[in-house]
């Protein structure tokens, strides 16, 4: 039997050891990679039409359902128009370069195309009126204030930026029951209960309540 | 909060086809709704043609005292529904509304469902659909447009149904007749499709579904479909006769 040198007998299992470390650090970088990329890249920002402070408008006091009115109404949370823009920015900072490009598109009648920030995929089917109306309703607080819980806090952002995955495994997790961090104590309870004796039908979990 | 115990709506419906005059009026208006692909000439001849609901056209009697009958057919809803077992992805199942839905993102393609489906409403696109630029801004937004490789069939309007439920809940009341209706049924000019929920006792397809001249379609073969007819039967027919 040959004689193994002492540095190769401590070498070999130094070397194996900081493989099996890299390997696992890799498999643990993709799994996770996978499971909290953003669907669709965030936006860089300067790619908007316009400028848009979202942070400004927030520090004005401005409710997001000012201008995102169909948020409590409809499937959408809507953009607003050009004409709503213009109503308030024909007096407000009418001189600034970015408010100008709103006169210009309203007086020439052309849109704004803003680019898309948060995007499901086409065969998903989400509905904004009754998340913020059940968080709203909930934890008895202003629909504005539940926009938060996926958007992340858009009020401290210059340029708007998708904060979560909004993923399928984000949705589900929620609704089986994560929704419940998201009340307050109180409300948390209640519903828990109503669900556990039946009152109320838990948040569904059925393919088809978004795959339609 | 409702007090009394929550329960999911079982949705049915019942076609009268004793009123059916074979207009097509829900054909058109589900194809519309529900973003269905364009049939043309040489799709049909291929018999590739997408339909969710169809109107069946057959002979009664003997000439020359024949009447053209018509038979609405759309996807069953069947409780033991003989295209679930099959899907080797789970894309179609029962949910808890009593409906057989389709989960089109889950859809590898198989065509299994079809073959297994004794009522052909199951339909494949075989292409990706293709729409004339006069027709883009008319597709419904409410309904995935499906690609190529991807089973189809009717949903019984599963979006007006979400939007329908939805209503409800805002104004707090529970659902009642007329809250949710289909293309098919909204379209009915002599009402011959009439869609509800089976689990409220006071329903008009529950009282509807009670008739006498209530069947099912191949009731014998056991799918326990979810989809009432309702036929007189004529005392003047012979038996067997009038059937190509």
């Amino acid at each position: 039997m040959p004689k193994v040198p002492l540095a190769v007998k401590i070498a070999v299992p130094i070397v194996g050891l900081l493989l099996t470390i890299g390997v696992t650090i890799t498999a643990v970088g993709i799994l996770k990679a996978w499971w909290s990329t953003p669907f669709s890249p965030v936006q860089p920002s300067g790619t908007q039409p316009i400028a848009f402070r979202h942070d400004l408008h927030v520090i004005a006091k401005i409710d997001c359902q000012f201008c995102h009115r169909g948020v409590t109404l409809t499937e959408a949370a809507t953009l607003p128009s050009v004409e709503q823009c213009y109503f308030c920015h024909q007096v407000v900072l009418k001189d600034s370069p970015e408010v100008s490009k709103i006169a210009y598109a309203f007086q020439n009648g052309e849109p704004i195309n803003w680019v898309r920030v948060h995007r499901l995929p086409d065969h998903v089917q989400f509905v904004h009126d009754s998340h913020v109306r059940f968080f709203a309703e909930q934890n008895g607080i202003a629909p504005s204030q539940a926009c938060s819980i996926c958007h992340g806090d858009v009020g401290s952002m210059k340029i708007a930026e998708q904060v979560r995955n909004l993923k399928m495994r984000d949705c589900v997790d929620c609704h089986r029951n994560r929704y419940l961090t998201y009340l307050a104590p109180d409300a948390a309870q209640r519903i828990r209960t109503a669900v556990v004796e039946g009152q109320r039908l838990p948040p569904p979990t059925d393919c088809a309540a978004c795959h339609y | 909060m409702t007090t009394q115990h929550a329960q999911s709506p079982k949705w049915s419906m019942v076609v009268d086809a004793d009123r059916c005059t074979g207009c097509q009026a829900c054909v058109v208006a589900c194809q519309a709704e529900n973003n269905v692909p364009l049939n043309t000439d040489d799709i049909f001849k291929q018999k590739r043609a997408i339909e969710w609901i169809r109107i069946e056209r057959y002979w009664e009697g003997e000439y020359p005292n024949i009447k053209a009958r018509f038979l609405p057919v759309l996807c069953q809803h069947c409780e033991n529904a003989p295209c679930e077992p099959v899907c080797p992805v789970y894309a179609t199942y029962h949910n808890d509304q009593g409906m057989n839905v389709q989960i089109y993102n889950r859809c590898i393609g198989t065509r299994y469902c079809a073959n297994n489906c004794p009522y052909n409403v199951r339909f494949f696109n075989f292409w990706e659909p293709v729409w004339p630029e006069s027709l883009r801004n008319q597709l419904n937004p409410d309904v995935t447009v499906r690609s190529r490789g991807i089973m189809e069939k009717c949903s019984f309007c599963i979006q007006r149904i979400r939007a329908g439920t939805r209503r409800v809940k805002k104004e707090g009341r529970a659902l009642a007749d007329g809250d949710v209706v289909p293309a098919c049924a909204q379209a009915c000019p002599t009402d011959a499709l009439v869609f509800g929920n089976m689990h409220d006792a006071g329903s008009r397809v529950r009282k509807m579904s009670e008739d006498k001249r209530h069947y099912r379609l191949l009731e014998r073969s056991g799918t326990d479909p979810n989809v009432i007819y309702l036929k007189r039967v004529d005392p003047t027919a012979t038996e067997g006769a009038g059937h190509e």
